[in-house]
């Protein structure tokens, strides 16, 4: 597996890409809302100079207006002037008194830094800061102009590499006279602080993000590491050796889970192994039986001379032991091919009354010869069940067999057909001996012998049909009193 | 005449080595289960005893310490279609070990050398007639 392609890798650019995105956009925000904030903090300060201003103006304007129209002012030098009448002050005095009482609302309110200009309603500069520089008078004069036009009294001016924020306010102390009011404050505050934090998110960000992608990756190798191992002990399992298992990572999460299922799985599969490598063993070994008398045979008789008839007697029984020997090849075929192959069998509704009827006549003609008799309970009757009619017809017979054969001469053999909701039961008893109770548990097995001749595989064979059929077949011997074979079989395939 | 018992379920193997030994001059009894085997063992003598020991009734072991109790003299031989190794891991102390497999030949050196050859009066009766060879210079 390529390093590019592993999950290990994917996880890490996945993990690092959406953390990069989560993190610009977070730094973006920070920086949008910090702006905001920093600006707003400055547009409230000009609102309350502004305040001020307008006020001032506001005051000024209306004690021009006094009774005595002849006064036109427009100036706040003339206003100066009209105080002092009206105060009773003298000029400087008066003059004092307005400049403190700008100075002082300078002082208030820090307007230092600011420039302001006021105009009248008709184009005129009436006063200004005196720290404005003419080039920036002549601008913001026309930003009160357009302010005018665009009724938004908040805005940015950027001059050279500076940037200013402005408020325009209108005042109109009496109808028909109005005066504009700008202020201008330098915003290099709010350009540091933004500036800084800029910097602080370009070199904390790389930082942040390669730190957090290493313990990601990091967590993920540990997280990623069972998988590792069960990878490896895969590798290592063959046929000879299934006894590794994974170590399990207590961790009580899917990794576990996975762990533990891979484990159960090798536990079923050797122990499935161990069925098959035990059955190859009786295979061997139930053939080599036959084929040691077969060469048994052929060796003495070709010793030395021999009668016809003592060659005819070892042919005829190598002819007997090798169609042993293929009968029972014959048999462990089908059982492979009914254990493993659901194709094999054929299923059609057959009448079940019909076809027991017909298996006991064949077998009572087959027990006639120990005289042993056979009985039923069978009623007219249609009960029809699925079934693939040959291999069920083995089944019985199979049964049927290790009937006869256990019963002694004489005895006798009982069918007995239950029939329930969903199931048709049919129980073989035989008049024999019985079957041992160490024995019972494994007369299904194969090749488990209990008669001389046979292959042990009749019973194997009838219970992989049973369950070939959806249904079961089990055995019982009460106390020695003979033996009771129940065959199973559901009514119908759907559940 | 040496008498040689064997106990095997299979009745082609017991034809078989019946015959075979039967030919070489022995004096052949066989059972097919413990029942026959009890029949015979204690009431006749028997100098050899071929044991088969996957007996359906599975009771190789128990057999063989029967049969060694009830004649004490006789060599007991274990028979089966299980490699020689395999049936000395069950069963300790036997006079021998035959797989079926090896065939006749082999069963019979094994038998031969645990037992004496067979009397000088069976050899005469068995061996075919010879020609007497002519001496040169006739």
């Amino acid at each position: 597996m390529k390093p590019f392609q592993t999950i290990h890798f994917k996880i890490g650019v996945f993990y690092t890409l959406i953390l990069s995105v989560i993190l610009l956009l977070y730094s973006s925000i920070v920086i949008a809302v910090s702006h905001h904030t920093l600006i707003r903090d400055i547009d409230r300060g000009l609102a309350v100079k502004s305040r001020e201003l307008s006020e001032l103006v506001d005051a000024m304007v209306k004690i021009q207006l006094d009774p005595a129209p002849a006064y036109r002012i427009s100036s706040l030098g003339a206003a100066s002037q009209r105080i002092v009448e009206l105060h009773r002050m003298s000029p400087a005095q008066a003059a004092t008194a307005l400049e403190l009482k700008v100075l002082e609302i300078m002082d208030r309110y820090e307007f230092h830094n600011d420039y302001f200009a006021i105009m009248d309603s008709e184009g005129r500069l009436v006063a200004s800061s005196h720290n404005t520089p003419p080039e920036l008078k002549k601008i913001l004069l026309e930003k009160i102009i357009a302010a005018l036009k665009t009724a938004a009294p908040f805005s940015t001016l950027r001059i050279d590499s500076r940037r200013l924020r402005l408020i325009t306010t209108r005042v109109q102390p009496v109808k028909g006279a109005s005066y504009f009011i700008q202020i201008a404050s330098s915003m290099e505050t709010v350009s540091r602080a933004e500036h800084k934090l800029f910097w602080v998110m370009v070199f904390i960000l790389p930082v942040m993000l390669v730190a957090a992608v290493f313990t990601g990756r990091l967590f993920s190798s540990q997280i990623l590491k069972p998988i590792g191992s069960v990878a490896k002990a895969a590798g290592s399992i063959s046929h000879e050796d299934l006894s590794h298992r994974v170590p399990v990572t207590h961790t009580d999460d899917e990794m576990q889970e996975l762990v533990q299922a891979f484990n159960e799985m090798l536990e079923r599969l050797e122990k499935s192994f161990g069925h098959i490598s035990e059955f190859s063993t009786h295979v061997a070994h139930e053939l080599k039986t036959p084929l040691a008398v077969i060469r048994g045979e052929a060796e003495v008789a070709l010793r030395r001379e021999r009668s016809t008839g003592e060659y005819r007697a070892a042919l005829e029984a190598n002819l007997r032991e090798t169609e042993r020997m293929v009968r029972t090849i014959d048999d462990m075929l089908l059982l492979a091919r009914v254990d493993y192959d659901p194709q094999s069998l054929r299923f059609e509704k057959i009448n079940f009354v019909s076809f027991l009827r017909d298996i006991l006549e064949k077998e009572k003609m087959l027990a006639e010869k120990k005289q042993i008799q056979i009985t039923d309970n069978l009623k007219d009757g249609a009960v029809e069940i699925p079934a693939d009619e040959t291999h069920l017809r083995r089944l019985f017979f199979n049964i049927f067999e290790n009937a006869v054969k256990f019963t002694p001469p004489q005895g006798r053999i009982e069918l007995d057909l239950k029939l329930a909701e969903k199931t048709a039961a049919v129980t073989i008893r035989d008049s024999g001996p019985g079957i041992a109770p160490a024995d019972l548990p494994h007369i299904f097995d194969k090749f488990f012998h209990k008669e001389p001749g046979g292959n042990g595989l009749g019973l194997s064979i009838a219970l992989a049909i049973a369950r070939a059929h959806r249904g079961t077949l089990t055995a019982e011997s009460p106390a020695g009193n003979g033996a009771a074979f129940t065959v199973t079989l559901p009514l119908s395939l759907q559940p | 005449m040496q008498n040689i018992l064997i106990i095997d379920d299979d009745a082609g193997i017991r034809g078989v080595y019946r015959n075979l030994l039967e030919d070489e001059g022995y004096a052949v009894k066989t059972a097919a289960d413990a029942n026959a085997t009890a029949q015979i063992i204690f009431t006749e003598s028997i100098d050899l005893i071929l044991l088969d020991i996957n007996l359906p009734d599975f009771g190789g072991e128990m057999m063989f310490e029967v049969i060694r109790d009830a004649l004490p003299q006789a060599k007991i031989i274990i028979s089966s279609v299980y490699p020689v190794e395999q049936q000395k891991k069950w069963i300790r102390g036997a006079a021998g070990y035959f797989d079926k497999a090896q065939g006749p030949q082999a069963l019979l050196e094994l038998i031969r050398n645990h037992l004496q050859i067979f009397s000088p009066e069976i050899r005469l009766q068995r061996e075919p007639e010879r020609t007497v060879p002519l001496t040169h210079g006739f």
